[in-house]
């Protein structure tokens, strides 16, 4: 039988990113993955980065991840989300070509000698010996640590107006009853849902009546050491169009053939993806909805035509996509579908997402209950990081939410049950000023450090601190004297010109200017010489660090308090804690304050308890 | 405070004296069964008055009527049973002690059923503290805002606020999170009409602030003057009964004397000071330092000036604060007038003056009316009662004015929603934490999501 340090069960965006970090630690690495699907496959939408989730691809980049460096070699269009509304709140989006990005990750991976792929059917597995034993079609293989991202395959069930049949996505077969071995894995009492749009044939549109949203040449590629924005591949450009009447009429006519509605679909979906069916019985007043028509490659002929996912009969759908202007005669090469799965209980994770009462056991990405080719990714590599770093008896790295999106993701993961896929959003953060797009490496540098794994990158990556903190140094004691006829430019429209001496960093801070251009045009007058990444650091760092400061300070003694380490046992036999408490605590084993605070139902006098005594 | 587990019994009318009904009430985890050794009913219908019996070792002791309130529909969301036992101190007491007698039962520590319904959010703190103020209150307008908070119109208030509050965050994060799925524009007007609508509400309860309202509360009137100007005379007077004692040894009034004066619907209190002099004597210099206290703290301030008996730089110093009312006593010893006039040139501040005789009637009811009339003055606009209440709201307004100067000045998304946490914060303090779900759940249910 084959051993292995590291098995992962799962070769899509969580799997892949768990394998490849956890095979720098030179571990032996395998990865089982159904025999018909290609590594990092996007089943969904063609499209990595977003609002919040672009954030977390940088950080997975900083960290060492794939998806940043994969986005960025099948990228075919770029776009900055937020643009007008402040550096701080900006993400980038890129389209992705869809069989390109998965022939990326194949190639990386096999030409990264210890990762094994393995194409099989997962049968079962078992913890044995201190390890655990997989079983597939292919035969038996065991690992030290297991790493679980089955994403929908669990119990999957595909729905498509009145047919179902087994499945995880379609035409691929779902692993039913994967954890029957591990009886013990609590799930969530009732199942998830998710659903994706019908594929249409470029051809048989008419892009002429939409409006076009071309690839922007100056976002940001995401890969930190690549180019800042020379594409790898030609740029294409999505299209917008829109739902009408005569759309929603079909649809709403159709109520009691939607198995959402009629009883066949029982899992939970999430609110802020619904199919186009929720959106019409549930908002009757709106009669108009977005529609975006991504391509999903530069050879592939279908077009992605995202926010009208449904699980209607395919007449149906084809009947209300023919009422769609540009879409009057388009082809449906797949239609629609929804799938119904199994979700992990995710409270009985730790942060660094081992299962708590199966040492060694990891589950990363949509098992998880999340929605998102990022979240699975951020997830995969907290999993595989974690799981390699447990291989050396190292202690485990924690994100903090303080720092990262993928802190905030995992700590509201671990904290409660959530009653739907969970997504990120930016507003999940208190601290969003701080966790910006242009700042990851600096946020993750710390945690990168910590695996010691010195390649290449960690000598970029400590490269860029250094510089940054050199040109921080300048802007605050470059001083502009009273009047200096060196800044008079940047007061041009000011009334109040100023007439007080300045130090460059005070006048990046001006509400009137952006940071990043003044900053570069400054250094350019004085011949300073710095990347372009590292002025757009320094720049908005600069601008926001008075605000970052402030809340630094308001939130100080919180901060300090969620990040004490508790001893949950100590608590929960105490007894000043009531009793419902002290079986939610039991239950999620806080480890941090912070933690204890966000369970939900955790009384005020139970955290003063703690607050009091075991601090 | 303790958290056991237990349930906790306390006699809920005052116990301190003999009357027909007393009311003692249980609240807990506990089921009806769990009393079958000592109470007659062990199934009760919720809300409803029924009758039984409690028995000592067999043996009856009380016939009362009992209602049972089924958690969580009680008043402290849990299970809670209500006895109405005969009102006889030693009856309750000792009913009390048949229940501690059983283990998992234990006597309430002094509000505890509130705080029990506070944690299990079946009142929120503001509503707590309304209670607490209706229970405790000395004035019409406490008792009337105490059950504002309760139930009434302050209570909508903030959660009309704490709607408006998450309405505007939902707005906000909509356009930074959602702007693909609702559209820019409708974004942006919504930003600013969920605005006005909150800061509209946050203006309009600032306005109700009174940086003097706490002396609302408990309206104190305070008797000052120098040693021996007659102010326990008032005091007494006033009071219609000797409870100070009344001596012409100045510095007699050594600590500060407290009675409760009704005046009107309100009741006061009266406070007779020790006389405000330079003194050796640490005990009296203690009382005259407690008197300056009483003095900056009191709703209607008098001072009483015995013309008779003036030194002047201690007088002075007395007319450098404000008073209400300033009156000349020993109106009927003889040269009373002459040496009214000589200080009225001497302390041009004193032309103003009243006359007090304590022995005529009209004088005191007289002194009784003004009282009254700052009283109904000061309260006619209903100003907020509570200290904590008015803290937070003047924090709040100065956020929101903040807030409102940013929204108008920047068009970064992220400092403005950062400026919007801040007053977030501050709201906390009046309606609870609303966490990133509960703003999530906002927008899903208010916005069509979902590009």
């Amino acid at each position: 039988m084959n051993k292995f340090d590291l098995i992962v069960v799962g070769g899509g965006h969580a799997g892949v990113e768990a394998a490849w970090i956890a095979s720098q630690f030179d571990l032996d690495v395998a990865i089982v993955t159904l025999p018909d699907v290609g590594l990092a496959s996007a089943p969904c939408n063609p499209s990595v980065g977003g609002v919040g989730k672009g954030q977390v691809v940088r950080e997975l980049d900083a960290l060492g991840g794939l998806m940043g460096r994969l986005a960025d070699l099948a990228g075919i269009q770029y776009r900055t989300l937020n643009d007008s509304k402040g550096l701080a709140v900006q993400s980038t989006r890129v389209q992705i070509d869809k069989s390109r990005y998965s022939a990326f990750a194949e190639d990386i991976v096999s030409k990264t000698k210890n990762i094994t792929v393995i194409r099989a059917k997962m049968l079962g597995a078992s913890s044995l010996e201190g390890g655990f034993l997989v079983s597939t079609s292919q035969g038996d293989y065991g690992s030290k640590k297991l790493v679980m991202t089955v994403g929908t395959f669990l119990n999957g069930k595909l729905h498509q107006g009145m047919n179902q049949c087994s499945g995880g996505r379609v035409g691929v077969e779902s692993s039913d009853s994967l954890l029957s071995l591990f009886s013990s894995i609590k799930k969530r009492p009732s199942r998830f849902k998710t659903g994706t749009p019908s594929r249409l044939l470029k051809g048989s549109i008419d892009t002429t009546k939409m409006v076009e949203q071309p690839s922007d040449p100056q976002t940001r590629n995401f890969h930190c050491m690549g180019e800042y924005s020379a594409r790898n591949l030609p740029q294409v450009s999505c299209f917008l169009t829109h739902t009408n009447e005569k759309t929603l009429e079909i649809i709403r006519d159709n109520k009691e053939k939607s198995p959402m509605y009629n009883g066949q679909i029982q899992g939970v979906g999430a609110r802020y993806c619904p199919s186009i069916e929720d959106k019409a019985y549930r908002y009757p007043d709106r009669n108009s909805h977005h529609v975006f028509v991504e391509p999903e490659g530069l050879d592939l002929d279908t077009v992605y035509p995202s926010g009208i996912s449904s699980s209607l009969p395919a007449e149906i759908q084809e009947a209300f996509i023919h009422t769609i202007e540009g879409l009057e005669s388009a082809v449906i090469s797949i239609p629609g579908y929804a799938v119904e799965y199994d979700v992990v209980d995710t409270t009985e994770l730790n942060l660094a997402l081992e299962y708590k009462d199966i040492p060694g056991l990891y589950f990363a990405g949509q098992v998880n209950g999340t929605s998102g080719y990022e979240e699975a990714a951020g997830q995969g590599w907290v999993a595989g990081v974690n799981a390699a770093l447990s291989c050396f008896n190292r202690a485990p790295v924690f994100l903090s939410r303080h720092d990262s999106y993928i802190g905030v993701m995992i700590e509201d993961l671990i904290s409660n049950t959530r009653d739907e896929p969970y997504r990120l959003f930016t507003s999940r953060s208190e601290n969003r000023l701080f966790i910006r797009e242009d700042n990851a490496i600096i946020r993750m540098h710390p945690y990168r450090s910590y695996l010691l794994l010195q390649n290449g990158l960690d000598a970029f990556l400590e490269r860029f601190v250094q510089k940054t903190q050199i040109l921080s140094k300048i802007c605050d004691e470059f001083i502009f004297p009273e009047n200096s006829p060196d800044i008079l430019e940047f007061f041009e429209n000011q009334l109040s010109t100023m007439s007080r001496s300045l130090t460059l960093s005070e006048l990046l801070k001006q509400a009137w200017l952006d940071p990043v251009r003044t900053l570069e045009r400054v250094l350019i007058k004085f011949d300073i010489v710095f990347s372009k990444d590292v002025i757009r650091t320094v720049a908005i760092e600069k601008k926001y660090a008075g605000y970052i400061t402030r809340f630094d300070e308001q939130f100080e003694k919180i901060k300090k308090m969620d990040g004490t380490h508790i001893d949950w046992e100590k608590i929960s036999k105490s007894q000043n804690v009531s009793f419902e408490c002290r079986s939610r605590i039991e239950k999620i084993k806080p480890s941090t304050f912070g933690q204890l605070k966000r369970i939900e139902g955790i009384r005020p006098a139970t955290l003063a308890v703690v607050a009091s005594q075991a601090l | 405070m303790i958290h056991d587990g237990k349930t906790v019994i306390a006699c809920a009318t005052g116990a301190q004296v003999n009357s027909a009904i007393a009311i003692i009430r249980l609240s807990g985890p506990f089921n009806l069964s769990d009393f079958s050794s000592i109470l007659s009913r062990t199934t009760l219908t919720p809300m409803q008055m029924e009758r039984g019996k409690l028995f000592d070792n067999g043996i009856e002791i009380d016939d009362i009527c009992l209602c049972y309130f089924k958690n969580p529909k009680s008043y402290t969301g849990e299970n809670l049973l209500e006895l109405y036992v005969h009102g006889n101190i030693l009856n309750v007491s000792r009913i009390i002690k048949l229940f501690t007698r059983l283990d998992f039962i234990r006597e309430a520590t002094p509000g505890e059923f509130s705080l029990r319904a506070l944690q299990n959010k079946k009142l929120t703190l503001a509503q707590v503290e309304g209670l607490d103020l209706f229970l405790n209150a000395n004035t019409p307008l406490a008792l009337e805002q105490g059950m504002s908070l309760l139930h009434g119109e302050l209570h909508q208030a903030y959660l009309d606020l704490l709607t408006l509050y998450k309405n505007h965050k939902a707005n906000l994060e909509l356009l930074l999170d959602f702007h693909e799925d609702v559209g820019e524009q409708e974004a942006k007007d919504n930003l600013h009409s969920s605005w006005d609508l909150l800061f509209k509400c946050i203006e309009s309860l600032n306005s109700r602030l009174d940086p003097d309202s706490s002396r609302l509360l408990k309206p104190e009137i305070v008797l000052a003057g120098l040693p021996n100007a007659g102010k326990s005379t008032l005091f007494n007077k006033l009071l219609g009964e000797k409870r100070a004692i009344v001596s012409s040894v100045p510095g007699t009034t050594r600590d500060y004397i407290a009675e409760n004066l009704k005046i009107g619907d309100c009741v006061f209190r009266l406070i007779d000071t020790a006389g405000i002099r330079l003194t050796v004597d640490d005990i009296e210099s203690q009382g005259i330092h407690l008197s300056r206290e009483r003095l900056s703290n009191a709703f209607f301030s008098l001072l009483l000036i015995n013309p008779f008996e003036v030194e002047t730089d201690q007088l002075a110093d007395l007319l450098a604060g404000t008073f209400d009312l300033i009156l000349f006593t020993h109106q009927d010893v003889s040269g009373f007038e002459q040496k009214c006039q000589n200080l009225v040139e001497q302390f041009p501040v004193l032309s103003g003056h009243s006359q007090l005789n304590t022995n005529n009637l009209s004088d005191i009811s007289a002194l009784r009316d003004s009282v009254n009339k700052k009283y109904l003055a000061a309260t006619s606009s209903k100003p907020l009662l509570l200290k904590r209440h008015f803290d937070v709201i003047s924090e709040v307004y100065g956020s929101a004015i903040r807030y409102q100067n940013t929204i108008r000045a920047q068009s970064d998304i992220g400092i403005l929603s950062h400026e919007l946490n801040t007053l977030g914060h501050c709201l906390q303090a009046l309606l609870g934490i609303v966490s990133p779900d509960e703003v999530l759940d906002h927008i899903f249910a208010n916005f069509c999501i979902g590009k």
